[in-house]
């Protein structure tokens, strides 16, 4: 598989929020491009985390973090525990953590062909937030 | 002159009919096998109300139809967009606040003013998009951000974003009311005992039930101080908070719920929230333990850690 963790300096669509301030947790400037497999799924609350094994170039492995919906939204639309299994080759889109670790916030997935899962940003809600910040 | 004496007859008559037809009753929901109103089931906030609604509209409490089909495509739109978030229908109810009449919150205390903004060194009580501001500690997220809590009364707000289930379980002498988001449980004596101790407090309060016809009347007191309500998370309260919520089932598939709010060291008066919930016994409770997983309040500390190194590395480089 070739590997790859782009990093574009990108504007995309801004998310805004979830369980968390999506602008506090992510750079919304970072959207990154991963290529890899699926190590394995943490089904836990507040968010469910993917991690993706992704090779370099050099032939080494760097394992990214991807944060998707809460558990209980991934189950009502219909993403079970079968839906990823282990080994999966993905394609995945999002934006990475403020902290500079390898955590992306996960805005899309793509299988090998072509199918495209539901992961969940936690994008949305701009009129909130400003109603949230103006303290309304 | 016949025919208007026909025409008295007919009118009296009519008259006569109309009072001794049978009034519409009121629902009388069915009995528990030890005979109280039987209000159990599940009843998801489903349903997309404001708290408040804007000063514009005055006293008007019910929208236009134009109004609900705007208020329904904006969530249309949120949900399509921020797929985290669940749509839910919009209701033709202007506000959850019904009293007082404009549907907005009372002022608050000039001494709460102050209190309120001298929090956090003049930033405010913490809210979900606070961290953004200033990430120094946990101290700088809100209850839900921290995974303990969405309060009372919270909890029982419809709508907002996601998990949005309620049920309510009886058993004698217990009224047991369960929210989804955030995993709260509220085991409520039904049995007449007394509140527990004033110095026993805590985040959601101590609550005593009671029965008024057919309406369960849940009283909370005993709230710790300094806690603020998602939703309503712009003023920290103070212990004189005290709850007064209303459980009626009106219909098979209609449960009236009314919360009267008072905390004379926050607001001027009490207010009222007022919300139908809808019977839906397809929907699935999921558990939502939060805290053990909650990465992301890390990752914001960790984030604004690196942000200040990154200014202070700028701030050398320009020396």
């Amino acid at each position: 598989m070739r590997a790859l963790a782009s990093i574009a300096g990108l504007l995309a669509a801004a998310p805004a929020w979830a369980h968390h301030s999506f602008a506090a947790e992510f750079d919304r400037t970072k959207v990154v491009n991963l290529e890899g497999t699926i190590v394995k799924m943490e089904w836990v609350n507040p968010h469910a985390w993917i991690h993706v094994a992704v090779k370099n170039p050099d032939g080494t492995s760097t394992t990214w973090m991807v944060e998707a919906n809460t558990p209980n939204g991934l189950l009502r639309r219909g993403f079970t525990k079968k839906s990823l299994e282990e080994g999966t080759e993905v394609l995945i889109r999002g934006y990475q953590a403020k902290s500079g670790d390898n955590k992306i916030n996960g805005s899309s997935m793509t299988f090998k062909d072509g199918k495209k899962l539901f992961l969940g940003s936690s994008s949305g809600d701009e009129e909130d937030l400003a109603k949230d910040k103006a303290g309304k | 002159m016949q025919s208007l004496r026909l025409l008295f007859l007919v009118l009296m008559t009519a008259g006569f009919l109309a009072a001794q037809a049978p009034k519409p009753r009121a629902y009388v929901p069915p009995k528990t096998p030890w005979g109280e109103p039987d209000l159990q089931g599940l009843w998801p906030g489903s349903v997309n109300i404001p708290l408040q609604r804007p000063e514009t509209m005055g006293e008007r409490d019910t929208l236009t139809e134009q109004e609900v089909k705007a208020r329904d495509s904006a969530s249309k739109q949120r949900a399509a967009t921020g797929t985290w978030i669940e749509f839910y229908p919009a209701s033709s109810q202007a506000s959850l606040v019904v009293d007082p009449k404009n549907g907005r919150l009372p002022p608050m205390t000039p001494e709460a003013e102050a209190r309120n903004k001298a929090v956090r060194g003049g930033l405010g009580p913490p809210t979900l998009s606070s961290p953004e501001q200033r990430a120094d500690s946990w101290l700088d997220f809100d209850l839900w951000g921290r995974c303990i809590t969405k309060g009372l009364i919270g909890s029982m707000l419809p709508g907002n974003l996601y998990n949005k289930g309620n049920r309510i379980i009886q058993a004698p002498g217990r009224f047991v009311i369960q929210n989804e988001m955030v995993h709260e449980t509220r085991i409520v004596p039904t049995d007449s005992s007394p509140h527990r101790g004033r110095n026993i407090r805590t985040y959601m309060g101590d609550g005593r039930g009671h029965w008024e016809g057919n309406t369960m009347v849940v009283e909370t007191t005993n709230f710790v101080k300094d806690i603020a309500m998602n939703g309503i998370n712009f003023a920290l309260l103070t212990d004189q908070l005290r709850i007064v919520e209303r459980f009626a089932r009106i219909a098979p598939d209609k449960l009236s719920y009314d919360a009267t709010v008072e905390d004379p060291g926050t607001w001027t008066r009490p207010w009222t929230m007022h919300v139908t919930f809808p019977l839906d016994p397809t929907y699935e409770l999921f558990e939502y333990a939060c805290h053990e997983a909650n990465y992301g309040l890390a990752d914001i500390l960790k984030g604004a850690r690196m942000e200040e190194q990154r200014k202070a590395g700028q701030g050398r480089s320009k020396q």
